[in-house]
């Protein structure tokens, strides 16, 4: 603010805003509100309001949606200060649907479910575009199977479990196993794709959580210079249930607007539990059957039809323009080609997959990844389970040089975990045995990885090619993560310009192997020479 | 008005409306629910009397008798006694009211509420009735109040539609457009062309 305002300046903005005003009469649908409580108002009258439709109470400026229509009342749930609505008070119908204005200006900031700043850095900039909360997911006419990658940065995630631009992937486990970690780290990888063509622009919904929590995720976004192409949407855990309910649709309408207009965006729900328990009370205030685990009989709809609008869009313009329910403040912008990539999270009780939600959400999505509290506390850091975590869809996104290293690297390990058992019994093991033993030992240790460390694919591609072809066995196990940097570092020094172009073309050729092998044979020679001498 | 009327009365009204149009009583009975209206309004006691759960149902009853006994209609007096024998004569007021909706529903009358900042006198309404009864299509019966808060204009609500003329509904209109230009030039964006 630093030019100073001149007075004829207001005047005339002034001028221009009377100019187009003209006094005539004005025609709305009122109700009145005859009880309030809990979040909820019923309210009589309201003749012809539609579900989902956003309701205005003009006396205290809150909004709320309308959600049960019964005969003679309507149920709204109210978003913002509840306990300003009052028995009486006029509620007024908007004829629109519950939406948010989107603006290339939310990147780098964070917003309440309906679109608020609430980071203290002043108002939301750019044009907006109103995106209702709740939209059709696209028919199977504007989709595309999942093709690129989208590249985690996570070592046994790319390499095992590869998720696809377009494709939902479930983070799931307990309490305290790192699956925030995981979806921050996935967050901070998409920086390197802001410097390529296809940038990945970010959401991060965070659903019932401590706003300490949220404001430590924001700190590490912004410390890894990762909050420029990201927004926060921020339900915490003080919100009220219709707030928290609503969160992970007004994520999911911001990720449809970079979606449609023919770029990718990566959304992620932390967490869908916690969505669930904010629908199970507003449903139950609404007097709502309880089904199980008292959940409403449409939990299972809620999700899906959230969870539906991750997509990828045909790459042709002109199909993609036809697109079902594309709201018409961006029909002039669509293009073909972008995607939504969801990553929700469940967080189990005490490993239980088999509970309602979990189930569910399992059933929705297009694979899971497992984290367990006993790998997390074996210091095995992604605490990844990569036995029962699945991909359904992501192999076909995978880079070739990946596929091909890891092919490898999921049938030694499924051969360690088998074996892992019998070598409790003590060291009365053939050779062979021995030999795979070790090789899975290194495996796993390979498979760590510290927190804010993504890693480039082509580095992965590297550190896996060189263990799954044996050479780190003579290598003791507490040596495997120092070689890991020292090796990396080396070929970053000496071979930057073969390492890009196998991130271009996904190919590892025989030379670039050849590479690989010599380095790391040299580097193990220098460490195990070491290992012999007396310090 | 306000709030709505319990779905219960509704249904006695219904049923009471239903019997007297099929027994051709319909005029004897209108005018027997018109007085007790009347009586309720005219008398506040008379309405807390029969909502109070406190006061025993004989004691109503016997009001009632007082009040009205050969004065009404057998078939008003039958139906009221209904109303207590069913323990719903707490109902009575809103049964009054659900059955003047059904009577006006079944004449095309409309009921429009006008709020005007001045005070309208008959010659300044019937215009305004007129003009009312062309755009619903229907007899119209205003309901005048005055309301200085307006500052100028009126308000009429049908039903649930509101046809907001007032000064006070325009200002906030305004106010609402000049807040959220000056947002957006701030922004440096799109002021409205």
């Amino acid at each position: 603010m630093a030019t100073a305002i001149r007075p004829d300046e207001i005047t005339e903005v002034l001028r221009r805003e009377l100019g187009g005003f003209e006094a005539e009469a004005d025609v709305y649908e009122v109700g009145t509100v005859l009880q309030v409580g809990d979040g909820i108002a019923r309210i009589y009258g309201l003749q012809g309001v539609g579900a989902g439709e956003l309701i205005e109470f003009p006396r205290s400026g809150v909004t709320g949606m309308a959600l049960n229509l019964e005969e003679d009342n309507v149920g709204v749930v109210l978003f913002g200060e509840v306990d300003k609505v009052k028995e009486g008070d006029e509620a007024r119908r908007t004829h629109r649907v519950a939406s948010i204005l989107v603006s290339e200006g939310m990147l780098g900031r964070v917003i309440d479910p309906l679109g608020n700043p609430l980071d203290g850095k002043g108002p939301i900039l750019g044009e907006k575009y109103e995106m209702p909360l709740e939209r059709k997911a696209p028919g199977v006419i504007y989709r595309e199977p999942v093709r690129e990658p989208l590249q985690t940065g996570i070592k046994a995630i790319d390499a095992m479990i590869p998720i696809g631009r377009g494709q939902r992937e479930l983070i799931i486990g307990d309490r305290q196993t790192g699956k925030t970690a995981v979806l921050v780290d996935t967050i901070i990888n998409q920086k390197y794709t802001h410097q390529t063509d296809k940038p990945v622009y970010c959401i991060y919904v965070a659903i019932g959580q401590k706003a300490s929590t949220v404001a430590q995720v924001v700190r590490a976004l912004e410390a890894h210079g990762a909050m420029e192409y990201t927004v926060v949407v921020n339900a915490p855990a003080s919100a009220p249930a219709p707030m928290q309910f609503i969160a992970p649709f007004a994520g999911a309408c911001i990720g449809e607007f970079f979606r449609d207009t023919g770029r990718h965006a990566l959304v992620v729900y932390d967490d869908l539990s916690k969505q669930a328990v904010a629908y199970r009370e507003v449903s139950l205030l609404l007097r709502r059957p309880p089904g199980r685990e008292a959940y409403p009989g449409d939990i299972f709809y809620l999700h899906s039809r959230l969870l539906e609008r991750a997509a990828k869009i045909i790459s042709s313009d002109e199909v993609a323009r036809q697109m079902n329910n594309l709201p018409p403040s961006i029909k002039h912008l669509v293009k073909g080609g972008g995607s939504l990539t969801a990553l929700p999270v469940i967080e189990t009780q005490a490993g239980d997959v088999s509970a309602y939600i979990p189930t569910n959400v399992i059933s929705i999505t297009d694979g899971q990844i497992y984290l367990e509290a006993n790998l997390f506390n074996a210091g095995i850091r992604p605490a990844i389970n990569v036995g029962i975590s699945v991909s359904r869809v992501g192999g076909s996104a995978q880079i070739k040089a990946m596929k091909k290293v890891a092919g490898t690297l999921r049938i030694e390990l499924a051969q360690y975990r088998e074996l892992e058992a019998f070598a409790k019994f003590g060291s009365d093991l053939d050779p062979a045995t021995q030999r795979q033993l070790r090789r899975g030992e290194r495996l796993v240790e390979v498979l760590k990885q510290g927190q804010y460390r993504p890693m480039p694919v082509e580095e992965q591609i590297a550190i896996i090619f060189v263990a799954t072809q044996g050479l780190l066995d003579p290598l003791p196990v507490h040596q495997v993560r120092a070689f890991e940097q020292e090796f990396l570092e080396r070929l970053r020094l000496r071979y930057a310009e073969q390492l890009k172009q196998l991130a271009q073309t996904g190919e590892l050729t025989d030379e670039l192997a050849q590479i690989f092998r010599k380095e790391a044979q040299a580097l193990i020679e220098v460490y195990t020479s070491s290992e012999a001498q007396p310090a | 008005m306000r709030g709505g009327m319990h779905p219960v009365a509704r249904r006695y009204a219904r049923a009471l409306f239903e019997e007297a149009r099929a027994q051709a009583l319909a005029s004897a009975i209108d005018a027997d629910l018109q007085q007790l209206s009347e009586l309720l309004t005219a008398s506040r006691e008379l309405a807390r009397i029969f909502e109070s759960p406190v006061i025993p149902r004989d004691k109503k009853q016997k009001i009632l008798e007082r009040l009205l006994a050969g004065r009404v209609h057998p078939l008003t007096w039958r139906f009221l006694m209904l109303l207590i024998a069913k323990e719903r004569e707490h109902l009575l007021p809103d049964v009054v009211r659900a059955y003047q909706v059904l009577q006006d529903e079944a004449q095309g009358i409309v009921e429009a509420h006008v709020r005007t900042a001045f005070p309208l006198d008959e010659a300044g309404a019937a215009p305004l009735q007129e003009r009312l009864e062309r755009l619903t299509g229907k007899r119209v019966r205003l309901r005048l109040t005055y309301d200085p808060g307006l500052i100028g204009g009126l308000v009429v609500r049908i039903g649930d539609t509101v046809y907001d003329g007032s000064v006070r509904h325009q200002l906030a209109i305004l106010r609402e457009r000049l807040r959220r230009n000056t947002i957006a030039f701030n922004g440096k964006s799109n002021v409205s062309p």
